[in-house]
C-alpha cells in the first residue's frame, strides 16, 4: 500500500491553527515559550519483558519490568505474567486479571 | 467543509462557539446569590493551568477568576472551559460543612429514607471532622471494615495529587480496609471480556494502532456506534492538545471512506462526509455475524489468518452458517433483526474485504444488555478480514471515546497519589452498588467467580455523583436509605451531596496546587492555586489528614508531606521514571515557575498486534491458547447463558423487536455535549442548552406527530421504572422508534427522596434498567431501555436542581 499524501490535510490543519491563534492572541499576551524535556540516552530493555498499561481510563499506570513495582516490593526484572495472581494496580487497584 | 461552520455547536439551541470563546462569556452569566471567596488574594494575574477539559489560561483580578482563554497550542479547545468562572462561585457551591438534621440528632437511628428530603444544619469544621472520625470508629468497632464502602467512583478533578477518590481509598486502607469497586460504567463489560479473547485490555486502554497509521494506510473506517467530536472534549487528567477531532479531519482529508452505523446521526456524519446507516439499538452483533456470513459464503474470509492466529473457528463457523441452530446468520436474517438492508450488509462485507479496513466499535455498544457480544463480534469480524496487525487495519474500541486515545504511545507519566494497599479483599463490580445495598449476603457471579455482597453500614464518597450515573435511580433511592451513615465531599450541591448525612465542602482544582498530566498527551502542566478557597471549602487531602489525625494515623496518611511536598515528591518520582525513557525533566522549581513541560514527540507509529502477527509463537497472547479466541473455552466453562463461549445474538428483554404499546420507543443516553457527565451541568453552557429548563430529548418527526409534540415543548418520558420531564427537539437525526437524551442532568424530583417521584429536570437514569450486562461482565446497561413519551399540559413546576437545600 502506498503512503498517501497528507499535504491537503496539513494545509487544512494549519488554517485552523491560524484561526485559533487569532482568538488566543487576545488573551495570551503573557504566554511564554514552553520548556521542552530533552531525550537522553535510552536505557536498553530486555526484549522479552513487555510493558502493560493499566486499562482504567483514570489511571494509565504503566507496569514496566525495567522499574518493577517499588510500592509492592517487586524488583526490576519480573515479567507481568509472574506477578502474583492477586496483584493490583498500585495507583487505581485494577486487578491483574483485567489488564 | 466551509470554515465558518467549524465552530458551530450542533446540538440543542445553538450557541456560537466562536463568539462564546471570544466574549469570555461565562463570567457575564454569574448571577446574584453566589458563594463568595473567604478572602481575596491581592493583585491581578494570568496563569496557565490544566483540567479534564484541557489546558487554559485563567485571568484573576482582585483575587477573583474573571475569565479564561484556551491554551494557545490546543488546536481544538472546548468551549466548556468558559464554565469555570461561573461555576466556581455559583450558588450551588457548598459554603460550610453541613449535617442532615435528624442524623445529627439521632445518628444511626435516624431514618435513612429521609435522605434527600430533609433540611441540613450548618457545622463548624472541627465538629464535622469529629463526627466523621466518630462514625468511622463506631462502624469499625460494631461491624468491622467490610461495612465501609469507600470506593468513591467518579471523574472528580484532573490533577495527579488531588485525586480525591484515591485519597478516600487511602484514608480507609490505612484504617484497616474497605469494600472497593471493580471496573467502571464506561467499558466495564468490555474490560472483563477482552483479556479472555486477546490476553489483555490493551485494545481499550492503548497503545493501539495510531492515528498517523490510519491516515496513511486505511481506506475504510467502519464505526459501530458512530464517532463524535463531543466525547473527545475531555481527557482524564487533562491535555495540552485536543487531537481526536484533528485526526478524524485528517482521515477525511486523506480520502478515507467512513461509515457510521448508529441509530443517531451525529454532526460528524456531515462534517466528515460519512455515510450514515441507522440500526436498531442493541442489535449490532447480528450485523457483525451477517458480515462474517457473507465473508465466509463468498470466499472472502481470510482463512489463513484465522487458522494461524485464532482458535475456535470450528465452533464459530457452524453457528454463523446456521448448521448448529438451523438459522444461518445471513444478511436477510440480519436485516430482519437490525433493519439494515440485506444488500447493504453484503456490499459492506465485500467492501471491507477489498479495502484496508479499520473497525471502530464504541464503548456505548457494550453498555447494554449482553453488551459483551458486539465487542466479541468486532474481534471475530476483524479476524475474518485478516487485517489485524497490519498498518491501518484491524479494530479498536476507544478511538473517539475520549480525547487522546491512539496518540502515539508515551511511556512516561507522572505518578498519582498512592491509594495504599487495602487489607479487605471484598469488591463489587461498580455498577452493582444498588444490588449490594439492597441484598447484603446475597451471592452473585462475576467473570467466573462466585461472590457475596457485603453488608455496608457506611458510605464515604468524594468527587462522584452516583445519583446521576447509576441506572434506575428510583431503585438507588431505595438502596441508599439502607446504610447508617453517608458522608460526601463535594464542591457543589449535587444530587449525591443532597442525599448525604454529613457534607464536607471541598475545593475545586482552581483553589489548590496540583500537577496535570496524562499518558495520552505530551504535556505536563503546573496547576497553581489561582484563587482562595470559596466559602469554607477545604482540600480533600486536608480533610482526610485531619480525620486520620483524630483516629491516630495522620503521619501515615500524609507521609509527613504537605501539598507542595507531595507535588515535589510525585514530580521527583516522575523524573526517575522519565530517565528510563531517556527523558530528562527540568528541576521542580523551574517546572513550577515556567508552568509547563512539553515531552518529546513519540517517534514511532504503533500498530496493535503487529508483533503477534509477525511471530505468534514468540509474541503469544496471554490467552489460554496464546491466540485470539473466537471461541473461549474458559468463558464457555463458566456456563453463563447470558454470555456463551462465542459471539452470539441474544435478544435483550427490552429492545424494539419486543416493544409493545406501553413502551414503544428505545431510549439512547449519550455522553453530553455541554458538560462532563454531570460536571458543569450547573454551568452556563449546559443551562443554555435546556428547553424550558429541561434537558433536551431528540425525537423523530414520525414519533413526535402522533403525540402532538413540537420542538420547544416539554414532555414526560416514562416507563414502569420511573419518569422525568424533558424538553423536545423534533429531528430526523434519530431513527424512528428511537429517542436520544444526553446523560448528566442533576435529578430534581418533584418530591425529593420519594422513590417514583417524577424528575423535573430530565435525567435518563430515571427510566434505565439496573441489571448487569451478563454474569461475565456485570457492566451497566444504560442503553437498554424501552420508554414512552407523552405531552405535558398545564403549568410546569420550577426546576430547582441548582438551589441549595434548606438549612434549618
Amino acid at each position: 500500500m502506498t503512503t498517501r499524501e497528507t499535504t491537503e490535510s496539513q494545509q487544512a490543519d494549519s488554517r485552523l491553527v491560524t484561526r485559533r491563534d487569532a482568538l488566543v492572541g487576545l488573551f495570551a499576551a503573557t504566554a511564554s515559550l514552553p520548556i521542552l524535556a530533552v531525550r537522553g540516552p535510552t536505557v536498553a530493555l530486555a526484549a522479552n519483558l513487555k510493558r502493560y498499561r493499566c486499562p482504567e481510563t483514570e489511571c494509565g499506570y504503566l507496569f514496566d519490568p525495567a522499574i518493577g513495582v517499588p510500592e509492592h516490593e517487586i524488583p526490576p526484572g519480573v515479567a507481568f505474567a509472574d506477578l502474583p495472581d492477586d496483584w493490583e494496580c498500585p495507583e487505581c487497584g485494577a486487578p491483574k486479571y483485567l489488564w | 467543509m466551509a470554515a465558518r461552520e467549524f465552530f458551530k455547536i450542533g446540538r440543542g439551541p445553538s450557541l456560537d462557539r466562536r463568539r462564546f470563546l471570544l466574549a469570555g462569556g461565562a463570567a457575564a452569566v454569574l448571577g446574584a446569590g453566589g458563594v463568595k471567596p473567604a478572602f481575596a488574594l491581592a493583585g491581578d494575574r494570568e496563569a496557565l493551568t490544566s483540567s479534564h477539559w484541557g489546558a487554559f489560561r485563567a485571568r484573576v483580578v482582585d483575587g477573583r477568576l474573571v475569565s479564561v482563554a484556551p491554551f494557545e497550542r490546543d488546536p481544538f479547545p472546548t468551549a466548556m472551559i468558559q464554565n469555570f468562572p461561573s461555576i466556581l462561585y455559583d450558588k450551588s457551591r457548598i459554603a460550610k460543612p453541613m449535617a442532615r438534621k435528624s442524623w445529627l440528632e439521632k445518628r444511626e437511628k435516624a431514618d435513612g429514607a429521609d435522605r434527600g428530603r430533609e433540611a441540613f444544619v450548618e457545622l463548624e469544621w472541627d465538629q464535622a471532622l469529629d463526627l466523621a472520625a466518630e462514625e468511622m470508629q463506631r462502624v469499625k468497632d460494631s461491624y468491622g471494615n467490610e461495612a465501609f464502602y469507600a470506593a468513591s467512583y467518579g471523574w472528580a478533578s484532573g490533577g495527579r495529587f488531588h485525586a480525591c477518590d484515591e485519597m478516600m481509598n487511602r484514608l480507609y486502607a490505612l484504617y484497616g480496609g474497605y469494600v472497593d469497586d471493580l471496573t467502571n460504567y464506561s467499558f466495564g463489560a468490555g474490560m472483563v471480556l477482552l483479556p479472555h479473547l486477546l490476553g489483555s485490555s490493551q485494545a481499550i486502554g492503548g497503545p493501539f494502532t495510531t492515528w498517523p497509521s490510519l491516515v496513511q494506510n486505511t481506506q475504510l473506517i467502519v464505526m459501530f456506534g458512530g464517532a463524535t467530536f463531543k466525547n473527545a472534549q475531555i481527557t482524564w487528567g487533562g491535555s495540552g492538545e485536543h487531537t481526536t477531532e484533528k485526526w478524524l479531519r485528517q482521515c477525511h482529508a486523506a480520502g478515507i471512506e467512513m461509515i457510521s452505523i448508529n441509530p443517531v446521526r451525529e454532526d460528524e456524519v456531515v462534517a466528515l462526509d460519512m455515510e450514515w446507516q441507522p440500526i436498531r439499538p442493541n442489535s449490532d452483533v447480528a450485523l457483525m455475524l451477517a458480515l462474517c456470513h457473507t465473508l465466509l459464503t463468498e470466499g472472502l474470509a481470510d482463512l489463513a489468518f484465522v487458522e494461524r492466529y485464532t482458535v475456535g473457528f470450528a465452533k464459530v463457523r457452524p453457528y454463523i452458517l446456521g448448521e448448529s441452530d438451523g438459522q444461518p446468520k445471513d444478511a436477510d436474517w440480519a436485516a430482519s433483526v437490525t433493519q439494515v438492508p440485506a444488500d447493504w450488509i453484503r456490499n459492506l462485507a465485500r467492501k471491507m474485504a477489498a479495502k484496508r479496513s479499520m473497525i471502530m466499535t464504541a464503548w456505548s455498544l457494550q453498555r447494554a444488555r449482553y453488551g459483551e457480544q458486539p465487542w466479541w463480534g468486532t474481534i471475530m469480524l476483524a479476524a475474518m478480514l485478516g487485517q489485524i496487525g497490519l498498518p491501518g487495519g484491524g479494530f479498536g474500541f476507544s478511538y473517539t471515546s475520549i480525547n487522546g486515545y491512539a496518540f502515539p504511545p508515551s511511556s512516561f507519566n507522572v505518578p498519582g497519589f498512592p491509594r495504599g494497599r487495602n487489607p479487605v479483599k471484598t469488591r463489587i463490580p461498580v455498577a452493582r452498588i444498588a444490588d449490594m445495598l439492597l441484598q447484603p449476603g446475597a451471592e452473585f457471579e462475576f467473570n467466573g467467580r462466585q461472590m457475596t455482597y457485603p453488608d455496608i453500614r457506611m458510605i464515604h464518597w468524594a468527587g462522584g455523583n452516583p445519583f446521576h450515573h447509576h441506572q434506575d435511580l428510583n431503585r438507588l433511592t431505595r438502596a441508599w436509605a439502607k446504610p447508617e451513615t453517608v458522608i460526601v465531599h463535594e464542591p457543589w450541591w449535587t444530587p449525591t451531596a443532597r442525599r448525604a448525612d454529613l457534607v464536607l465542602p471541598a475545593t475545586t482544582t482552581l483553589e489548590r496546587n496540583d500537577i496535570g498530566a496524562s499518558p495520552r498527551d505530551r504535556y505536563v502542566f503546573a496547576m497553581p492555586q489561582l484563587v482562595a478557597p470559596v466559602g469554607q471549602a477545604r482540600n480533600d487531602f486536608d480533610i482526610c489528614a485531619d480525620i486520620a489525625e483524630r483516629l491516630g494515623y495522620r503521619a501515615d496518611f500524609t507521609e509527613g508531606r504537605d501539598e507542595m511536598g507531595w507535588l515535589r515528591h510525585l514530580y521527583a518520582r516522575a523524573g526517575e521514571r522519565a530517565v528510563v525513557e531517556g527523558i530528562v525533566l527540568p528541576d521542580f522549581d523551574t517546572f513550577w515557575s515556567e508552568g509547563m513541560i512539553v515531552l518529546p514527540r513519540p517517534e514511532d507509529d504503533y500498530i496493535y498486534l503487529a508483533d503477534f502477527r509477525a511471530d505468534p509463537e514468540a509474541n503469544a497472547l496471554r490467552t489460554p491458547s496464546g491466540r485470539i479466541e473466537l471461541f473461549s473455552e474458559r468463558i464457555a466453562a463458566m456456563g453463563y447463558d447470558d454470555c456463551p463461549g462465542q459471539a452470539t445474538w441474544l435478544e435483550p428483554e427490552e429492545w424494539l423487536g419486543r416493544a409493545g404499546e406501553e413502551a414503544p420507543l428505545h431510549l439512547i443516553s449519550s455522553h453530553p455535549q455541554h458538560r462532563l457527565h454531570s460536571q458543569m451541568d450547573n454551568g452556563p453552557l449546559a443551562r443554555a442548552s435546556k428547553i424550558q429548563g429541561r434537558e433536551p430529548l431528540w425525537l423523530h418527526p414520525d414519533d413526535a406527530a402522533p403525540r402532538g409534540l413540537k420542538t420547544g415543548e416539554v414532555a414526560r418520558l416514562f416507563n414502569d421504572r420511573g419518569a422525568c420531564q424533558v424538553g423536545v427537539i423534533v429531528s430526523d437525526r434519530v431513527t424512528p422508534g428511537v429517542a436520544m437524551l444526553q446523560e448528566g442532568a442533576w435529578i430534581d424530583p418533584l418530591e425529593p427522596g420519594v422513590p417514583g417521584s417524577i424528575d423535573k429536570h430530565g435525567n435518563p437514569n430515571l427510566v434505565t434498567k439496573d441489571i448487569g450486562t451478563s454474569r461475565l461482565g456485570q457492566g451497566c446497561t444504560a442503553q437498554t431501555a424501552l420508554v414512552q413519551i407523552e405531552k405535558l399540559e398545564g403549568p410546569l413546576p420550577e426546576v430547582t436542581a441548582y438551589d441549595p437545600p434548606e438549612v434549618a
